[in-house]
């Protein structure tokens, strides 16, 4: 039921792509989330679409798997597409349907905004295929570091994100396992009247809470068990050490930047 | 209703690279009517066989039929429900299924859902609340202000309200007082033999297995590494335990006795009144030494 959406998952695996240090990726994906933007002609999408490719392939984490897991936003993109393609009033009318007319402006525009959302899930979905959520939360962890002068509780909120991530696959799990029990009783989900689903959802929603709260209260009860005392003097097990092949990639993403620069219209 | 694996291979996550197979070459055939263990180490793929017996997993080869119904990876029945109806499982920790304001509704709810009238789903709470072992003012109690053991009690009168001709049962005593644990267990028996159920349970005690099961079906790491009949599969301990099981206790006196008395003894001791018997026979016949 939950399992083509691979958002947020971690494939293991020993690629360049994943034992880079995750503030290299951390700002590898922040840096191309923002000159996603300067794109907007042929060539500039052309190569920040290659440059996608590039770091997936790296990976060795299979295509069509990451393809797959783009599916449940594909409806998202396939809206931008239709609405871009009837609003846009640009160009030359390309074709006439009933009272709506296509535009060539439409055409270009519904297809590049597309091309971008896509992009931008594309390598953020890279980043959490190829790292722990352990690598990620000490890497922004690590970058924000100089805000903890300014008495941002960063560690706090690292932690906070370390939690959240951990705990997505449990509560995909365990929302798996009470509707499993659920059907089990005669519940359908997929279908039936509307005050059917309601019920069904209700017999999900409720156990979920509850188990969610147990275990909020059992973890907070455990690491103060453990002497948790937030980050004052907290040292780490794991170092994060910054190696040449990630100053590799960063300069290839400046190199993007550069181009998309020179290149955009 | 009869139930038969073919060739049944189960792979979770198929097609990805967290892929991971659970089960494989799996043929067994349950007889309507039996009290059939499952037995296994820790992921050997229990709880993943008795989810093929009401449709909630689909074998990614192979077929499982139960009944009439044939369910393979790429066909089942368009129509869940009546199997449901027909195969009560209840989970590994099934109070984490609880939901409803009040106990009573929560029984009531598999039975509605299967289109029991309500004074009828209410009738039969009342009666299966003393069943598990409960009062019947616990009837009107919220079910989170039970205790763990009582929350289970609760779950397992959810699903016994279903009335199903098969019962699966994945571990349900885990984590019950001994007491609780082998009230459970004869209830459970009883309503085998009563009721006519034919009854699948997970378990990790060899004690309960060989006092209560027709046959037994031993799974090793997704397959079934051996079936037969309790005094088969505990003939030979020492294959048992390298791959992580025992024989139950009164196995083990047995063949203790054996060893420092140099005698054979033809009962295979699987109850504890079966081996007070056994040991008795070695008195009487003056064997002693
Ligand atoms: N929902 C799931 N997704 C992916 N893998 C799973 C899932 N459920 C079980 N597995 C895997 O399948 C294998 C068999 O699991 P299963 O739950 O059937 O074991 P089990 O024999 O019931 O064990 P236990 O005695 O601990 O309950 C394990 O390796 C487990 O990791
Ligand atoms: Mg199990």
């Amino acid at each position: 039921m939950t399992n083509h959406l691979i958002i947020g998952q971690y494939v293991p695996g020993h690629s360049v792509i994943h034992r880079l240090d995750p503030r290299a990726k951390l700002l590898i994906v922040f840096a191309y989330v923002l000159i996603v933007f300067l794109a907007n002609n042929a060539v500039t999408y052309a190569l920040l679409s290659l440059f996608a490719f590039a770091f997936a392939a790296l990976s060795r984490i299979s295509f069509s798997f990451i393809a797959r897991g783009l599916k449940p936003i594909l409806w998202v993109v396939l809206f931008t597409l239709l609405l871009h393609l009837f609003m846009t009033k640009e160009g030359d009318v390309i074709c006439q349907i009933g009272p709506l007319s296509v535009y060539e402006g439409g055409i270009k525009q519904g297809a590049f905004i597309s091309l971008r959302f896509l992009l931008l899930v594309w390598m953020t979905t890279m980043l959490t295929l190829t790292t722990t959520p352990i690598e990620v939360t000490d890497g922004v962890e690590s970058l924000l570091g100089p805000l903890k002068k300014m008495r941002v509780p960063v560690h706090e909120l690292a932690l906070m994100m370390a939690i959240s991530l951990r705990f997505i696959p449990t509560l995909m799990e365990e929302t798996e396992k009470i509707m499993k029990a659920q059907a089990a009783r005669g519940v359908d989900f997929s279908g039936g009247r509307f005050s059917e689903r309601m019920k069904a959802i209700v017999s999900l929603l409720v156990p979920l809470f509850i188990s969610s709260f147990k275990r909020a209260d059992e973890l907070a009860t455990a690491m103060e068990a453990r002497g948790y005392r937030g980050g004052e003097g907290r040292t780490k097990f794991r170092q994060l050490a910054w190696k040449p092949v990630d100053t590799v990639f960063l300069a290839a993403v400046a190199l993007l930047f550069a181009l998309l620069c020179l290149l955009r219209s | 209703m009869d139930i038969v694996f073919e060739k049944v291979e189960h792979v979770y996550n198929a097609r990805s690279p967290l892929a991971r197979r659970a089960l494989y070459d799996v043929n067994v055939a349950i007889r309507s009517g039996a009290y059939v263990a499952v037995v296994g180490h820790t992921g050997s793929g229990k709880s993943t066989l008795l989810q093929h017996l009401n449709g909630l997993l689909q074998p990614t080869s192979g077929a499982v039929k139960i009944g009439e119904e044939t369910i393979t990876s790429h066909k089942r029945p368009n129509q869940l429900k009546p199997l449901r109806k027909k195969v009560g499982v209840v989970f590994q920790f099934p109070e984490h299924q609880l939901f409803e304001e009040t106990v009573e509704k929560d029984i009531c709810f598999g039975p509605l859902n299967f289109g029991v009238p309500e004074d009828e789903a209410k009738r039969k709470a009342r009666e299966l609340i003393k069943l598990v072992g409960l009062s019947e003012d616990v009837l009107v109690r919220s079910p989170f202000d039970l205790s763990g053991g009582q929350m289970r009690r609760v779950a397992i009168a959810g699903v016994l309200a279903l009335e199903p001709e098969v019962l699966v049962l994945d571990e349900p005593t885990a984590g019950l007082d001994p007491r609780g644990r082998k009230e459970m267990m004869e209830m459970f028996y009883r309503l085998h033999r009563e009721k006519q159920l034919t009854t699948v349970l997970v378990t990790h005690s060899m004690e309960d297995a060989a006092r209560y099961a027709d046959e037994i079906i031993v799974m090793h790491e997704g397959t079934v590494w051996g079936h037969g009949t309790p005094e088969e599969i505990f003939r030979d301990a020492d294959k048992l335990t390298a791959i992580g099981l025992s024989v139950p206790e009164t196995v083990k006196l047995k063949q203790q006795l054996e060893k420092r008395f140099g005698v054979v003894i033809p009962s295979p001791c699987l109850t504890l009144e079966q081996t007070a018997e056994a040991i008795e026979q070695l008195f009487v016949k003056g064997e002693r030494p």
